[in-house]
């Protein structure tokens, strides 16, 4: 636990994935290329992370999870109305078409979660801003 | 006796399973996640899958409590531990005791860090005693 006056150089990766083996495969590996992760397993339980003011700086959705709230619905609340942080979703299925050109990326199962986590390291390089204080949540 | 590497963090309400990991993982330990019970024992039956320590919330949804994952790794896994963590203090006490052993210094402001996992428990204990 960090307080408001410590700077890191991490960034914040919140995934939402109901299988379990799925989230930890995908979090080790965005854990190994140095983010923080959060996980959760539904997309009520995503939402009430970013509620409780925790600081994200990408969402990783599954689309098909138990609950009212599914990752396609997830995703659009935080694409319009929480822009700065970004969304990929990682699921089984086809993108929903609402939603395909507003994500910053999109994987089918089964997927690399190294290269997930590749692709999520240069898309946070090419924001060269790479350093930003914590928030007590 | 070696400390554990790897927890098993079985916890239901997010807010509290992402304070408790962080604060485990401060402290050097990796931490899988899991929200149930029943996740808990899909996970625990994957062969490569290695865990060293279950630390794991007692009442949680699905069929499976913490009790009843007990029960399952006294027949199924002796050889792992199991902390129930039923209330706050105790969790907290835990957690504490898990870093104390170890692999790393305990994390910045430690006591905010268990301050905080009281609390969220003792509110999450008040609010299940009052809608019974």
């Amino acid at each position: 636990m960090q307080d408001g006056s410590v700077r890191i150089l991490s960034r914040t990766i919140l995934v939402a994935e109901d299988d379990p083996l799925t989230r930890m495969v995908l979090s080790d590996a965005l854990r190994a290329s140095g983010f923080e992760v959060i996980e959760t397993a539904s997309g009520a339980e995503a939402l009430s992370v970013i509620e409780a003011g925790r600081s994200v700086d990408l969402l990783i959705t599954d689309i098909q999870m138990p609950g009212s709230l599914d990752g396609n619905a997830l995703a659009r609340i935080v694409l319009k109305l929480l822009p700065a942080i970004k969304v990929i979703v990682a699921a089984g299925g086809a993108p929903d078409p609402k939603i395909a050109s507003e994500i910053a990326g999109y994987y089918t199962k089964p997927y690399s979660a190294e290269a997930i986590a590749e692709d999520v390291l240069r898309l946070f390089e090419d924001n060269a801003d790479a350093e930003r204080t914590t928030q007590i949540a | 006796m070696l400390s554990p590497q790897t927890i098993l963090l079985v916890e239901d309400e997010v807010l509290i399973r992402m304070v408790i990991a962080d604060y485990l993982r401060h402290c050097g330990y990796k931490v899988i996640e899991a929200v149930s019970g029943d996740e808990a024992l899909v996970l625990l039956q994957q062969k490569d899958v290695e865990i060293d320590l279950v630390f794991s919330d007692i009442e949680m949804p699905g069929t499976v409590d913490g009790f009843a994952l007990s029960q399952w790794i006294k027949q199924n896994r002796p050889d792992l531990d199991i902390v129930l963590t039923g209330t706050a203090p105790k969790a907290a006490e835990m957690a504490s005791e898990l870093c104390e052993a170890g692999p790393l210094p305990k994390p910045y402001e430690p006591e905010m860090a268990l301050d905080r996992i009281r609390r969220l428990l003792a509110q999450r204990n008040q609010k299940r005693s009052q809608s019974r």
